[in-house]
């Protein structure tokens, strides 16, 4: 169990070490047996190594994060935070999530769940799109970033 | 499963229900078999009956919820909110105080509490809610004037 202020701070964090780009310094803030669920609903990633991959992708695509203001749970375990979350490359997409974190005694965090939707990505910066329209868009460009994976870096 | 614009739609209400004291219409929403955590952490709590006495103590403080926006799990089922409030310090307070959530003002007289938390809540397959949780700690609330 974690005071509430180190939740808060590891919540930060993780948000700036993303931000800095240093995949090392990330996954230090994770146990080996992590299980990380992005999106929820999506099968989890188990294990560091597998993680690893995700960050290294995440950070390929220049993502940057802005957290909003956290809360945590009363039993000093978990840390809510929505938060911005954009990726530049290959192309520009910018979703809003709530992430929520469980740290376990070791002061590591073992399960981390990304709730967003398909309705909380936006598609770059130009008009609002909505209904089939908006879901085709965001759809095609999920899966542009899944085709960059392991590619060589577009910058 | 519902859509995640249904889901959205459903937490917006629930909010709405609240600030209106309509406890009716916000038990409308819920399942036969639901469960509550509020907060996560310390209660688990089940049952239709404990989830109307808990709201109803809330309508009584008055509670005043602004909702921040949505977002929608991709698992069919979660939807989750930012949410800040503010109510009267009685009649909850002196409960919150005593579970050592919250630091015990001179006088309640014309005192307010005022909390952050995230609200989640989970649908079940025909768009009735069968779980709510929410999430806040003790930095995440104060007595106000």
């Amino acid at each position: 169990m974690a005071d509430e202020a180190t939740l808060k701070f590891l919540a930060m964090e993780y948000a700036r070490r993303m931000n800095a780009g240093d995949v090392e310094a990330v996954l230090e803030l994770f146990s080996d047996d992590i299980v990380f669920e992005d999106p929820v609903g999506a099968p989890p990633l188990i294990g560091k190594e597998a993680l690893r991959g995700h960050i290294a992708w995440s950070i390929e695509c220049k993502v940057h994060e802005t957290p909003g203001r956290p809360v945590v749970s009363m039993d000093g375990k978990s840390v809510a935070v929505p938060t911005t979350v954009t990726v530049y490359a290959p192309t520009k997409l910018t979703f809003q999530i709530i992430g929520i974190i469980e740290l376990g005694d070791d002061g590591l965090v073992h399960h981390a769940r990304a709730f967003w939707g398909i309705t909380d990505t936006k598609v770059g910066d130009g008009p609002e799109l909505t209904g089939v329209a908006h879901f085709m868009a965001v759809t095609q460009n999920l899966a542009t970033m899944v085709q960059a994976k392991g590619s060589p870096s577009p910058t | 499963m519902i859509d995640e614009r249904s889901r959205k739609k459903l937490i917006l209400q629930h909010s709405q229900l609240m600030n209106a004291a309509d406890i009716d219409g916000l038990l409308g929403l819920y399942a036969e078999e639901v469960s509550f955590e509020d907060p996560v952490g310390a209660d688990q709590r089940s049952g239709r009956d404990a989830l109307r006495a808990h709201f109803e103590e809330f309508a009584t403080a008055g509670i005043k919820e602004t909702i921040g926006a949505p977002v929608a799990g991709q698992d069919g089922r979660h939807v989750l909110a930012p949410v800040s409030a503010v109510m009267d310090y009685l009649p909850k307070g002196p409960k919150f105080v005593q579970r050592g959530w919250l630091e015990a003002p001179e006088s309640p007289e014309g005192k307010r509490i005022t909390w952050n938390y995230v609200l989640m809540l989970r649908a079940g397959k025909g768009g009735a809610i069968t779980e709510l949780k929410a999430l806040w700690g003790r930095s995440d609330i104060a007595v106000t004037d």
